[in-house]
């Protein structure tokens, strides 16, 4: 038997297996995977710090207002090793935040003269804060800050630098002080060498940013300071903190208008003093000469120019150079002096102008108007320039290059310096040697007498000592008195018995001789 | 020539020296009698002392006084005293006055200043021609804080027999009677002061020990 085979049917098959389908379904997958992880990746940014303390790779994260924006990737050197590059992935929807002016800085435990800040990160780690900038370019590069700005990032308010060439310096968190009230802070310093000046950077918060004016004065409160004067004793605080570590006041003089606002960073001079504000701001003046020939020793520029004790100018040049082409002209030694005169010191600002204040003080000098130089301190020696009027009228004023001369006196020391010498000159010829000798001379004799006298007072004394009543002496001359009275009693009785027969010699002299004896003397007879 | 000078002085010698057997001998007086021994004081005994007493300048002589009629005075040549008549007078009076206390002494000194002290001033001290001893005055207490107001005395006594011998005797006892009246006053005193009144004879309570 044999049975017939149909013959197969073959039909072509795939090139490729279905097989093959799961693979590239988990590929198709795989590269999902690989685009999304490329498409979320954060921003790559380095950020340079001094030390990397307190920061770990893919621990330490970085935070913006408390919300994580990144996390740390890698931590190394720079190419010499003097820095700590932190390799930091930003996330892409906070790329904004990357402001080539963006600050970063380690927020950790830190205990300073702002106070202790970071403490949250002692259970929580340390981490880095980001403070973004104002600037629309972007940047990938940073350079950390190694301390926290004292002011809280994007904080209202306004910068200002304020420059210093001495006084109190200040430091770090010192307040910004308005009328007693804290309204800002010191937020960094800077000593410049080539300038000799210190700058510092201060913050006023919102909304007393809108107090600083054009005409604003900014001055030191560190400490305290004590005025004494005619009016009492004041003692000047601005706040206790500012007693303690320094701060800084403004505001503006009574004496001027509110100025334009500032409303960006600005530039400042920080006086040492409230008082140094009125004495070394910048007034509008007029300059005169004085010509004087007394010593000008303790005269400085700056130094005061007093009408009446008002001051009103300041001294220019204490004392012009001798070798001047000005001083060809002068006649005698006269010391020419530059002053400063400035009406905004006596005069509101819409008083008078410069030029109309000029020809005023040029009809003062002609009425009589000078100047002296005066003590200013007695115990520093300073001087100052002091203004007064007289009545003796000028016709012709005097010029000193291109300044009018103000007439000047002698001071009233330089007279008292000429009576002293005249009165020294008079001593001088005193013969003082012989008097001193003659002095001398009568002195020694009266020592003499006086140690004289001091014995005889001794030996008096214990004479008298001895005279007291009870003592030996005192009863003997008692006793001797006694006796001189009782003989002076006996003497008188005597005379009165000799008193008759005196009496019988007057009226008869030759009784003694030629009269006979008495007769006997009558006596009492009985009671009848 | 000498001779005859000499003669001549020797005969007037003769008559100034020649007594007459006329002429009275001089008699001497001692007021004190025979002193008495006066007890010992206790010590602490108050003292008084009695000062020297004043008289007169008429009675402050030798011879003895009498007083005649008609204010007059008459001295004795023959009868004079033997010791200052004020001083024998102090003898008799603190003689006198010790013998009639006991719980005081009377002394003619005293060794301080704080004593108390009896002044006497006696004015009139003589017998009379009529028969009469006179003694009068005052008498003080005296001491640091004041005096009493002076006390006034008139004191006589009768001559029996008349003559200076006797007129002594009286005035001696005039003596022991102004002592006693002394005494007296001065218990009269004590009494006044002790119950605090001054008394009309008091110028100040002196606070003396009377």
């Amino acid at each position: 038997m044999t049975h017939d085979i149909a013959p197969a049917e073959t039909a072509p098959t795939a090139r490729i297996s279905i097989i093959w389908l799961l693979p590239a379904i988990a590929l198709i997958i795989g590269l999902g995977m690989v685009y999304e992880s490329w498409k979320n990746r954060g921003i790559a940014i380095q950020i340079l710090f001094d030390t990397a303390e307190g920061l770990e790779v893919d621990k330490t994260r970085i935070k913006y207002r408390n919300v994580d924006v990144g996390l740390v990737t890698h931590i190394g050197f720079n190419d010499d090793k003097s820095s700590i590059v932190i390799d930091v992935e930003i996330d892409q929807s906070f790329r904004d935040l990357l402001a080539e002016d963006s600050r970063f800085w380690v927020v950790k435990p830190r205990i300073g003269a702002a106070g202790i800040s970071g403490i949250g990160t002692l259970l929580s780690g340390a981490y880095i804060e980001i403070a973004p900038g104002q600037s629309t370019n972007q940047s990938r590069h940073f350079t950390g800050l190694e301390v926290p700005p004292i002011t809280p990032p994007n904080t209202d308010g306004l910068h200002l630098t304020l420059t210093s060439r001495g006084g109190t310096p200040l430091s770090v968190g010192n307040p910004v002080i308005y009328r007693g009230f804290d309204v800002g802070q010191v937020e960094s310093f800077e000593f410049l060498p080539e300038s000799r000046e210190a700058r510092y950077q201060v913050f006023i918060r919102a909304p007393y940013h809108r107090l600083v004016t054009s005409n604003t004065f900014f001055w030191n409160v560190g400490g305290f300071s004590l005025n004494a004067n005619a009016e009492g004793v004041r003692l000047n605080v601005a706040s206790l903190e500012s007693l303690v570590s320094g701060g800084v006041e403004f505001d503006v003089p009574a004496d001027l208008a509110v100025g334009e606002l500032v409303e960006r960073e600005q530039v400042f001079a920080l006086y040492d003093s409230r008082d140094s504000v009125n004495k070394r701001r910048q007034y509008e003046y007029v300059e005169y000469a004085m010509l004087v020939e007394d010593s000008v020793g303790g005269l400085y520029e700056g130094a005061p120019v007093e009408y009446k004790g008002i001051r009103v100018g300041t001294v220019k040049t204490p004392y012009v150079r001798f070798d001047d082409p000005r001083h060809q002209q002068l006649e005698g030694d006269r010391i020419a002096i530059i002053i400063r005169i400035e009406p905004g010191r006596m005069y509101s600002e819409q008083h008078t102008s410069l030029q109309e204040f000029d020809e005023q003080f040029h009809n003062w000098i002609h009425d009589g108007l000078n100047a002296t130089i005066e003590n200013a301190n007695l115990i520093t020696g300073s001087l100052k320039v002091t203004l007064d009027s007289s009545d003796t009228a000028i016709e012709h004023i005097e010029r000193f290059g291109e300044y009018s001369v103000i007439p000047s006196r002698r001071t009233s020391l330089s007279s008292i310096t000429d009576s002293a010498q005249n009165l020294l000159a008079k001593l001088e010829q005193l013969p003082l040697e012989q008097m001193v000798t003659s002095a001398n001379t009568t002195l020694v004799s009266a020592d003499t007498t006086l140690r004289a006298l001091n014995r005889a007072i001794a030996e008096m004394e214990a004479v008298l000592q001895g005279a007291q009543p009870g003592s030996p002496m005192y009863q003997s001359m008692q006793q001797n008195l006694d006796e001189l009275q009782r003989t002076l009693f006996e003497l008188r009785r005597t005379l009165h018995s000799t008193e008759p027969l005196i009496q019988n010699i007057t009226n008869k002299p030759n009784a003694l001789i030629f009269s006979g004896p008495a007769p006997a003397d009558a006596e009492p007879a009985a009671k009848e | 020539m000498f001779r005859i000078f000499f003669i001549t002085l020797l005969l007037c010698l003769t008559g100034c020296t020649a007594v007459t057997p006329l002429t009275p001998k001089v008699t001497y007086y001692l007021l004190d009698e025979v002193p008495l021994t006066a007890p010992q004081p206790p010590t602490g005994q108050a003292i008084i002392q009695v000062t020297a007493i004043t008289v007169p300048e008429y009675l402050n002589r030798s011879n003895l006084v009498m007083r005649k009629a008609n204010q007059e005075m008459s001295f004795a040549n023959y009868h004079s005293w033997a010791d200052s008549l004020p001083a024998a007078m102090q003898r008799v009076v603190v003689q006198a006055l010790n013998q009639n206390t006991t719980n005081i002494s009377y002394s003619r000194y005293c060794a301080t200043a704080n004593c108390p002290r009896l002044q006497i001033a006696v004015d009139h001290f003589y017998p009379t021609e009529s028969g009469d001893v006179v003694l009068a005055g005052s008498y003080v207490f005296a001491s640091k804080s004041g005096a009493t107001r002076p006390v006034p005395f008139v004191l006589t006594k009768a001559l029996e027999s008349g003559g200076y011998h006797e007129a002594v005797q009286q005035m001696r006892e005039l003596l022991w009677a102004l002592s006693d009246h002394i005494e007296k006053q001065r218990q009269h005193l004590k009494a006044e002061h002790a119950k605090g009144n001054p008394g009309p004879g008091l110028i100040e309570n002196t606070g003396v020990v009377f």
